[in-house]
């Protein structure tokens, strides 16, 4: 295998896979990149960490094709500490030649059969825009639970209709749903662990313009964005019924600045700690909001707003709350409540995106 | 279904052959877990390497596909091996090296096998969170564990499981497996008496370099113990201080293993410090093994040449000594069956309790054996 290319593309090539190489031990394969050279002068490189994998093609001049599994760390940085000059590599069976002006090095190479064997995306084929697919991931990331112990909560799940995807998550303290257009070949309902799936975000994130086109089936689910295709395993089980726990419509309504109200929330929020929550008193003025910690001291503050329905007071976690506004898109945003024992739902100024987050229920008043 | 599935790769497992036949006949159609119980040494962790390859090889174990290749190398992707860290199996590990992988589709199609070493040694929190998965078994996960000490493990746990039996294998096979690697009879039956059925031990008995140093410090230690209790102190001392030379020379593992994860001035890479951590740690409770293996080594031949001694009185020939090529032991006899019994003790205590402070242990054996 041998091959010339430029230090710079390669060098961002490598940063980009490096991402999905594994830190787990006990296997060496996982710590390498697949280097693997095309008669059509591209080279693809692949790291994987069993869970992830990230595929990338470059175009080089190729001087011979074949393959080599070489360390991905050593290589990526290699390469990046090279001059500004054509970058050649050539590999035999043992290791990898590295020249580039007046430098030259070889690095030992990882036995290539070890090297898991992936999957060619296949499946349902989904189509999305990169802008609204990278705003999608955004919003519904943060809702994932970070708990290994309910697996099918560290996932979002992704359901195709003809229609378009809509992507769920939920820790079971909030739960964020959104609906996002997209071309789709049939129907599909993965749950994606929400690693890849921010990956996947970054990857569209990082593109202006364009689509990312993504391949589902029962075990894989691929994302591919420009000359980059990232590849999950899914994660198996049965996800929550959302659609029961969304309520049918709340009579009360606060239409609210976003900003404002995120502010607020996170100011006041401040004083509510060890999930003491912030308790929020709506009335026709708007929404006031209070918090206290017995050692720390009390905070307050009232926001000017437009509340539509009767007075009600409820109480919420301040973080998962100000998650929840940060995610929803427009200058304002509409907060619905029903009394202090029912979820409260955020939605922007669309209909594309809600949030759900369940009450704290408030000790007895004192006196 | 044929229930006669032919598996050259779980054929090639010796010395084994009812537990062998056992998973032979469940490659087909494997149960979700089985327990592989019986003492170290005894071919566990070969068999379950062997059963590994069988379940995740097409033609069920053939030896010599990719599959079978690299999952008796422990590196087949969909093969996930746990060990204690340290001491105990922790409910992290469970989670994010069992858990996490059972609940996701496999890395390549087709079944996922995990491997529980010493499983005896999960913590009861470790032990709740593996009986969840075993509970609601993932589709096409298998699990395997071992255990020297099946007695130690979670009643609910073993009822989940099949359990497979492995015994101590026989001197005759032990010598049989030796000679036909090459080693001369004379050697083979020495290091078979010596190994307390355990292979492995015998393998290295007779292939490493110290060779059969260990005894050379048994016989050194049980003179010592013959000057009294301050000769029992310092027996228990020298023996001490070899397991800690000995583990000392296995210090260029980990050297080896930790290489992919050090960049080009041998500092660990910033990505790989989980990595690395944990390569410590597993390799710290390798020399712990080797600590604890190599006094036993030693226990082991104290008590062989003790009991030399007893058998050189009551008239015995060759063929009952132990030391085909030692004169026994200058001790009196009757303090050599106590002798005996004190150092039989102490490596059934060691080998009961990882936890046991060795150094007492020994000096107790040893403070007996002056008689
Ligand atoms: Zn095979």
């Amino acid at each position: 295998m041998k091959f010339r290319c430029d230090r710079d593309a390669l060098s961002e090539a490598l940063q980009t896979v490096q991402r999905a190489v594994s830190s787990r031990p006990g296997i060496p394969a996982l710590t390498g990149v697949l280097l693997e050279l095309s008669d059509e002068g591209t080279l693809t490189l692949t790291t994987t960490d069993l869970e992830v994998s990230a595929r990338l093609s470059i175009e080089v001049q190729v001087n011979e094709t074949g393959r080599a599994l070489v360390p991905a760390r050593l290589l990526a940085d290699t390469v990046k500490s090279l001059s500004d000059a054509p970058v050649e590599i050539e590999a035999d069976q043992s290791q990898a030649r590295i020249r580039c002006a007046a430098y030259e090095g070889a690095l030992r190479l990882l036995p290539v059969e070890d090297f898991p064997a992936l999957q060619q995306p296949s499946g349902t084929r989904v189509v999305v825009e990169v802008g609204g697919f990278a705003e999608a991931v955004g919003q519904v990331g943060r809702a994932a639970s970070r708990d290994e112990a309910r697996p099918v909560l560290t996932g979002v799940l992704m359901e195709v209709s003809r229609e378009g995807v809509t992507f769920v998550a939920t820790d079971s303290y909030r739960l964020a749903v959104r609906e996002l257009v997209a071309t789709a070949g049939g129907e599909a309902k993965v749950i994606v662990p929400e690693r890849a799936m921010s990956e996947a975000g970054r990857a569209a994130a990082a593109e202006e313009k364009g689509e990312i086109e993504i391949f589902v089936d029962a075990s894989q689910v691929s994302f591919g964005v420009a000359q980059l295709s990232l590849t999950s395993r899914l994660i198996e089980g049965e996800f929550p019924n959302f659609r029961q726990l969304l309520p049918e419509a709340y009579e009360n309504r606060l239409t609210v600045s976003r900003q404002q109200l995120t502010d607020a929330v996170r100011r006041v929020g401040l004083l509510a700690r060890d999930n003491t929550p912030v308790r929020m008193e709506f009335n026709a003025l708007g929404v006031k909001l209070s918090s206290s910690s017995p050692d720390l001291g009390q905070a307050v503050e009232a926001v000017e707003a437009t509340y539509e329905g009767e007075d009600v007071t409820a109480a919420f976690n301040p973080n998962y709350l100000a998650d929840g506004l940060s995610a929803a898109t427009g200058e304002s945003v509409r907060l619905e409540v029903r009394d202090g024992l029912k979820p409260g739902v955020v939605k922007g100024e669309g209909e594309e995106f809600t949030y759900l987050v369940m009450p704290v229920k408030l000790p007895a008043p004192v006196a | 279904m044929s229930s006669s599935v032919s598996s050259p790769v779980l054929s090639s497992v010796p010395g084994q052959d009812d537990a062998m036949a056992f998973l032979m006949q469940a490659v087909a159609r494997p149960h979700h877990a089985y327990l592989l119980a019986g003492p170290e040494g005894g071919g566990k962790q070969l068999a379950a390497r062997a059963f590994a390859a069988a379940l995740l090889c097409d033609r069920g174990g053939c030896g010599e596909c990719r599959a079978c290749t690299l999952a008796l190398e422990e590196h087949h992707p969909n093969l996930f091996v746990v060990e204690p860290e340290g001491r105990d199996i922790h409910v992290e590990t469970v989670r994010e090296e069992i858990w996490h992988y059972a609940y996701r589709t496999a890395p390549e199609p087709g079944r996922k096998v995990f491997v529980l070493r010493e499983a005896d040694r999960l913590n009861p929190a470790a032990a709740d969170a593996l009986l969840k998965v075993l509970e609601e078994p993932p589709a096409d996960s298998v699990f395997l564990l071992l255990s020297a000490r099946p007695h130690e493990l979670p009643e609910t746990v073993v009822s989940r499981c099949h359990v497979v039996s492995f015994r101590p294998l026989s001197e005759d096979f032990i010598v049989s497996a030796l000679t036909e690697a090459g080693v001369s009879p004379e050697r083979a039956a020495l290091a078979a008496r010596l190994s307390g059925g355990n292979l492995g031990r015998a393998r290295r008995l007779v292939t490493e370099e110290e060779g059969l140093a260990f005894r050379d410090q048994a016989v050194e230690a049980l003179e010592l113990a013959r000057l009294g209790p301050a000769g029992a102190l310092s027996a228990a001392e020298l023996v001490v201080h070899g397991a800690e030379r000995y583990r000392k020379g296995l210090s260029h593992v980990l050297d080896a293993e930790l290489a992919p994860y050090l960049d080009e001035k041998g500092r660990p890479e910033e990505a790989y410090r989980a990595a690395i951590r944990r390569l410590q740690d597993r390799h710290k409770r390798r020399e712990r093994r080797a600590e604890r293996d190599y006094v036993d080594r030693v226990l082991l031949a104290a008590s062989a040449l003790l009991r030399d001694r007893v058998a050189a009185t009551v008239g015995g020939g060759p063929d009952v000594a132990i030391n085909l090529d030692l004169r026994p032991p200058d001790v009196p006899v009757s303090g050599a069956v106590a002798a005996v019994g004190a150092i039989e003790e102490a490596r059934a205590a060691l080998a009961e309790d990882l936890n046991l402070n060795v150094r007492l242990v020994l000096e107790q054996a040893f403070l007996r054996v002056q008689g």
